[in-house]
């Protein structure tokens, strides 16, 4: 067995490299109650975690990074539920709407079919509260993100990136080139789940 | 019994305690950027290190009190004034029901801290009463301050006199070295730029707040192609967008992102990226990991002989 190769990141974290976002969380659930590690995030292809340094040496973090890593899972029930969501494609809610046609080579129609046409899977949560990754773009609709992160992008709007499609469930700064904007609420601070979109789950855009 | 906002300044927020644990539901540290100053701060007035105060950035910010209590101010050196006098900062200050105290404008460094004696209440949200302004999270609904709020003390009592030894008191300058680590992806710079990051030095732009900085300089260059897979990124993370002119992350900064990670500041550092301000020019120095870890449990040492607990 090929043993995972972890990373040392700054003086009180470790990284390790996996193979996609399902082996990530995988990875990340297992090792979130292990003591003295403080946080546990899952990344696309990585895991880092960040540990408490006057208690713990790295190499002993390592060990059970790669421990964490070791086995196979090809089972799992995550959750299936399927989520809609309406969007308001260009213009003032897809300030990059044009730019993204013209890398893609895309009209605007295509583009709107070929978003809205999958139904997605969200990989990850991360960025700010309730950011979702979701894997299944159409690879025709492959772009990179801004070359300058936009200081301030509006809750609800949609991005792409690569190989993924993501909803920033908040006011924020972002870098991914913005195609639309729902108006769906995805965080409520005062509710029991307040985070509406989880690993896992799927979703379909539609125009609204 | 409360303290009354006169004036807010350009943002003021309720910090102490950070939201840890929750980054893979995206949610930030947040707390104080230079946690501490309010270390130093709570401590002058009894409180634990990170007992709920108020966060003020770039000074213009008064208050009347309505009760008596002790209080002290730390962090950016903005002149304090109690009913118009000056008063000294790093100092335990008592103050009369019907007091107010303001804090001027600072010339060097970025956010005071104002602590009183049993702590200010906030909103509590997933463990913490700390500020997250992008969510509304903690603090006082949420938001920064404004002319006109009612804050609870919750313990307002006066405390034992007593004054920061001045070898702890944090120096202010326009001119920053962070200790640092390289970072994951610093094997992306080119040669050239790998070795700029290291020299060359980097300047504060008005881009900053409690997220981040954007920092100015001539643009490293980097191999990789603007669309490597997010990754988890913290406090002190130095990314390098394609542009190649670098983001120091801030405690409100996002969980993850897609821009390489050339450096991690030293934990022992963190505390400065608090303080800097636009036009303040950045250095990094480079540091291995467990370098970086020496001079933390130094600095830790030094500091929690008079905290008596771990700021860092």
């Amino acid at each position: 067995m090929i043993k995972p190769t972890v990373q040392r990141i700054g003086d009180d974290r470790l990284g390790l490299r996996v193979d996609d976002p399902r082996s990530a969380q995988l990875i990340a659930s297992r090792l979130r109650d292990k003591p003295n590690l403080t946080e546990v995030v899952a990344g696309m292809d990585s895991v880092v975690v960040a540990f408490d340094p006057f208690n713990l040496a790295a190499e002993a973090v390592e060990a059970v990074l790669v421990e964490a890593a070791s086995f196979d899972d090809t089972g799992g029930t995550g959750d299936h539920a399927t989520l809609d969501i309406a969007v308001s494609y260009g213009g003032v809610d897809g300030p990059d709407f044009n730019l993204v046609c013209d890398q893609t080579g895309l009209s605007a129609d295509a583009l709107i079919a070929r978003h809205t046409a999958p139904l997605y899977c969200v990989d990850m949560i991360g960025f700010t509260p309730g950011f979702a990754y979701c894997g299944g773009l159409d690879p025709d609709l492959a772009v990179p993100r801004l070359a300058q992160p936009r200081v301030r992008i509006p809750a609800g709007s949609i991005g792409l990136s690569g190989t993924q499609t993501g909803i920033y469930a908040l006011d924020g700064p972002g870098g991914w080139p913005i195609i639309g904007r729902t108006n769906q609420t995805l965080f409520d601070a005062n509710s029991d789940t307040p985070f509406k979109i989880l690993p896992g789950m799927n979703l379909r855009f539609q125009p609204a | 019994m409360s303290l009354i906002v006169l004036t807010s300044g350009i943002q003021t927020t309720l910090q102490g305690r950070p939201r840890g644990g929750y980054r893979h539901m995206g949610v930030p540290l947040s707390g104080p950027a230079d946690p501490l100053s309010l270390a130093l701060a709570n401590r002058l007035v009894g409180n634990a290190p990170h007992a709920t105060g108020l966060e003020i950035t770039l000074g213009g910010f008064s208050c009347r009190v309505e009760t008596s209590i002790s209080v002290a101010l730390t962090g950016a050196p903005g002149q304090i004034h109690v009913n118009g006098a000056p008063r000294a900062a790093h100092k335990t200050l008592h103050l009369s029901p019907g007091d107010t105290i303001a804090v001027d404008p600072p010339r060097v460094g970025m956010r005071t801290y104002l602590a009183v004696a049993g702590a200010i209440a906030a909103d509590e949200m997933l463990g913490s009463p700390s500020t997250y302004l992008p969510a509304s999270l903690g603090g006082h609904h949420g938001r920064a301050l404004r002319a006109g709020d009612s804050l609870v003390l919750l313990n307002p009592h006066r405390a034992p006199d007593t004054e920061t030894p001045e070898h702890l008191r944090p120096s202010f300058s326009h001119s920053w070295a962070l200790r640092a680590c390289v970072g994951a992806e610093h094997g992306d710079l080119s040669a050239e730029s790998a070795s700029r990051l290291w020299s060359d030095t980097f300047t504060a732009t008005r881009q900053s707040d409690r997220m981040g900085l954007r920092l100015a300089v001539d643009p490293l260059h980097l191999s990789s192609d603007g669309c490597m897979k997010s990754v988890p990124v913290f406090p002190g993370t130095l990314q390098c967008p394609e542009g190649g002119e670098p983001i120091l992350l801030g405690v409100d900064a996002q969980t993850t992102g897609g821009y390489p990670r050339i450096a991690e500041i030293a934990r022992c550092d963190l505390h400065l990226i608090g303080q800097i301000r636009p036009g303040d020019h950045v250095r990094f120095l480079r540091r291995s990991p467990d370098s970086a870890l020496d001079a933390l449990r130094q600095k830790t040492e030094l500091i929690s002989n008079w905290t008596s607990a771990g700021v860092l």
